[in-house]
């Protein structure tokens, strides 16, 4: 099950290590695949987009776009979506016009229909007064674990089918009683006892019907049960030595990791974060030694309970997040932190007293500019973050962080919800990368720089929460050569 | 569309219902029962169930798609609550039908004026154009509602010989059963058949093109369904036989009617399914080349090949002795039922 330092040979030794330290469960993830949308600040040729894809529960299914045009000028968007690959790869239907707002005319909605389960690529092309523009955006089509029915409409069906049902016996009675009778004729007694027993004749049918559907029903909800989008298994295991091991499982033979490709130049970005109270927070990029195992040295921990978020993207453009949770039951004496890797310490979430402002250092503090204003779910949101001195003199020294102004992370406190954003949106870069146009790396516009010095103090990141709840953002940019992460709190409502 | 049908079925319906309990003293007598405080034809009773079950299924289609995807088939939970909704709707029409042919012609013998011979009315032939009318739709329904089970390739699969066994048999029996007019069924085959080939010569005329992803054959046009089943030729059958035999005893009826249907549509079908494997069938005529945007091009379906091992098939005897069952079964509930509306007057 593990990998464990040699001289932990036995197997009884190292059960007992693994629990002294801490082994992992995989746990119920909230995926880069599964979440409910997708958001994304991109151009297509002259055109700067908002782009905001809610997506279905289920697949097949209508993913709802959105698109926000930041230029003047644009008479018609069109939507073409077709799979990534496999035989629709090939075909692709006809495009879709997108209906303009009557108030607000750069602003565009249409339907994505996603009529198989894996990454989609929608193009999306703008037609304006300065010509033609497109861009690629890839969607990942999973099934999410079907919803139960709510109580309105289950209560609303269960009437209406009691109406059926004694509407039809109903029937059955009133032709049993008076159907043959001719013009003049009234029912006689015999005529309503047999509509009596038609009745409930008709009425026990009618049960072994619903009968016979409810087994239909069942076996359907546990024919589409399998195929409800189940990420990669993941483990992570902690050896004595301060050694982390993650390892993705496969599903089966046929799906693996083995189609990996690097993410900001790492095959595996790893958030570890402490629960509940998320005060500690690593930003690891671990080394994939084969494929699906990764490993690398941790630095120091504190005995506690972790949660582990590991980003993935396959070869395809479809992102996973597995997660897994892990209880050190013994601190952690490790090595200092290098490279990309960062980490940040903050008041427990929900008990930070300032939880629009974050201090970085002795000398400057990240500022989300919203304030911590209550913000709508399932809305793109422009979250914007300024970093500056402690007198409020923008700062001038921020670098590119993996070839990017800086990322964001978003945990809902319960866990439940978890992203990585960057200043393009939810879509990781390499998947973007792979549909970019030649000669044009459209996300890229808008957020990155040619040059490492001199990029604006303050980072935009498009996001929508999925749900109502209590929120923690990690914000993470590079300042003079060093990674600082900024902690802020927010709340959501529906 | 399909519920304008629905909408224009309850306007008539509830209209008939509503003469009949508000406004009695106008409304012809001994047409309506009385259902609570209700009254009108059972036809409308049962036409407006069916709306209801039109209308429950659409909340109950739309979670689904929602919970489970937007289904690529036709026989879902909801769906078949559709079409039974839809198929009361057609068998309220026709049972309405059916009770005035009967009050016309079966009560005007039974009740002559005094003194004078007993003269047997007919009804004009605009209801038995419309009774065929509903016949021949309730049985398009029903075979449409099973097209997933037969599609070219599964011809030679004794499943679809012993889904189409279970249906088609109880209609043309119980339609011919129950008022007395010959050839029956074999009008409302042709009606089932008519409407299929004006479907299928008709809607490729039309241009088009896949509106939505995963397109699997390019598609330039719009894609009727199959070449009708062959149900014309057991239906003559069944009319053959009733010529002859109709006043046996039920129980052997239905088995005589169950073996002439399944022998004779066995018979033609499986041969005529070889037919429309081939490329002779591949034209206008019989529409063996019209795929549809979802067909995967290396499918046994757009190879034109069949599914299964045909007569080799080690259970193939087995499911012809299903399918045989099924027929009588299904004969037998059609004469039940066609005794059934032989005595309906309201």
């Amino acid at each position: 099950m593990g990998r464990l330092d040699e001289a932990a040979s036995p197997v009884t030794e190292m059960f007992r290590l693994l629990f002294a330290f801490g082994i992992l469960l995989p746990v119920a993830l909230h995926a880069a695949a599964g979440n409910p949308g997708e958001f994304l600040d991109a151009s297509a040729g002259p055109y700067p987009l908002s782009i905001s894809v809610k997506l279905p529960r289920a697949i097949p299914g209508v993913a709802q776009v959105e698109i926000r045009v930041g230029a003047k000028g644009v008479t018609a968007i069109r939507l073409v979506g077709t799979p990534v690959f496999g035989p629709g790869a090939q075909i692709a239907p006809s495009q879709e016009w997108m209906q303009k707002s009557g108030n607000e005319p750069n602003f565009f909605t249409g339907p994505l229909w996603l009529m198989a389960a894996g990454p989609w690529k929608a193009r999306v092309i703008v037609d304006g007064e300065q010509g033609q523009g497109e861009l690629f955006v890839t969607v990942p089509a999973a099934m999410s674990k079907p919803m139960p029915m709510n109580y309105p409409l289950a209560g609303m069906l269960g009437l209406l089918g009691l109406l059926l049902w004694f509407g039809l016996a109903g029937i059955v009675g009133t032709s049993v009683r008076e159907g043959h009778l001719t013009s003049g004729h009234s029912p006689t007694r015999a005529n309503k006892m047999s509509a009596r027993l038609g009745m409930l004749l008709a009425a026990i049918a009618l049960g072994g019907v619903l009968y016979g559907a409810n087994l239909w029903w069942t076996s359907e909800a546990e024919y589409y049960a399998g195929l409800v989008y189940q990420p990669l298994g993941f483990e992570v295991e902690i050896n004595p030595n301060g050694n982390l091991m993650t390892s993705i499982l496969a599903k089966d033979k046929a799906d693996n990791a083995n189609d990996l490709i690097p993410d900001s130049g790492h095959f595996m970005q790893l958030l570890v974060v402490s629960v509940p109270a998320m005060d500690k927070m690593w930003s690891l990029y671990p080394e994939m030694q084969v494929r699906g195992v990764f490993n690398m040295r941790l630095p120091s921990m504190d005995a506690g309970k972790y949660r582990f978020y590991g980003d993935i993207v396959h070869a395809s453009g479809f992102p996973e997040t597995l997660t897994a949770e892990l209880d050190l039951k013994n601190s952690l004496r490790g090595q200092p932190l290098e490279g990309d890797d960062a980490q940040t310490s903050a008041p427990p979430a929900g008990r930070n007293p300032e939880p629009g402002m974050s201090v970085l250092g002795e000398k400057y503090r990240m500022v989300m500019v919203r304030g911590n204003k209550p913000v709508k779910t399932r809305v793109a949101t422009h979250f914007t973050f300024r970093v500056e001195t402690r007198a409020g003199k923008p700062a001038e020294d921020l670098e590119l962080y993996m070839g990017v102004p800086g990322q964001a992370i978003f945990i809902k406190n319960d866990m439940t919800e978890f992203a990585r954003v960057n200043p393009s949106g939810t879509i990781p870069m390499a998947a973007l990368r792979l549909f970019a146009l030649p000669g044009r790396e459209a996300f890229a516009d808008r957020t990155t720089h040619s040059m490492n010095m001199g990029l604006p103090a303050e980072v935009v990141f498009p996001y929508g929460i999925p749900s109502p709840g209590n929120y923690r953002i990690f914000v993470q940019v590079k300042r003079a050569g060093k990674i600082e992460t900024g902690t802020f709190d927010i709340d959501a409502f529906e | 569309m399909i519920f304008l049908c629905g909408a224009l079925a309850a306007t008539a319906c509830g209209y008939l219902i509503f003469a009949a309990t508000y406004r009695r003293a106008a409304f012809p007598k001994g047409i309506a029962v009385r259902m609570g405080n209700f009254r009108g034809p059972i036809g409308a009773f049962l036409a407006l169930w069916g709306i209801c079950a039109m209308l429950t299924s659409a909340p109950f289609d739309n979670w689904w798609h929602i919970t489970y995807g937007l289904d690529m088939k036709i026989l879902s939970i909801p769906h078949v609550l559709l079409i039974l909704g839809l198929l009361a709707i057609q068998t309220g029409g026709l049972i309405i039908v059916v009770a005035h042919v009967n009050r016309t012609e079966i009560d005007s013998r039974k009740d002559p004026v005094p003194g004078l011979t007993p003269v047997s009315k007919r009804v004009s032939k605009d209801w038995i154009a419309i009774y065929f009318y509903f016949g021949s739709m309730i049985l398009t329904l029903l075979m449409v509602a099973i097209t997933q089970y037969t599609t070219r390739s599964n011809m030679r699969d004794t499943l679809m010989y012993r889904i189409v066994a279970l249906l088609a048999p109880a209609i043309f029996a119980g339609i011919a059963r129950a008022l007395e007019r010959n050839w029956a069924a074999t009008f409302i085959a042709a009606g089932y058949s008519a409407f299929c080939l004006l479907m299928l010569w008709v809607l490729p005329l039309f241009p088009a093109a896949p509106a939505i992803g995963l397109v699997l054959t390019n598609v330039s046009h719009m894609i009727p369904l199959e070449f009708p089943l062959l149900l014309i030729v057991p239906a003559i059958a069944i009319d053959l036989l009733f010529l002859k035999i109709k006043h046996l005893n039920k129980f052997v009826l239905s088995i005589v009617t169950g073996v002439a249907f399944l022998c004779a549509f066995m018979f033609v079908q499986w041969e005529f399914a070889g037919f429309l494997q081939s490329p002779e069938a591949r034209n206008w005529l019989f529409g063996a080349h019209y795929f549809d945007f979802s067909t995967f091009p290396y499918s046994d379906y757009a190879q034109h090949k069949f599914i299964g091992q045909g007569t080799l098939d080690p259970r193939f005897n087995f499911g012809v002795a299903i399918a045989l069952t099924c027929a009588i079964l299904s004969a037998w509930v059609g004469l039940v039922w066609g005794d059934w509306m032989r005595r309906l007057r309201r």
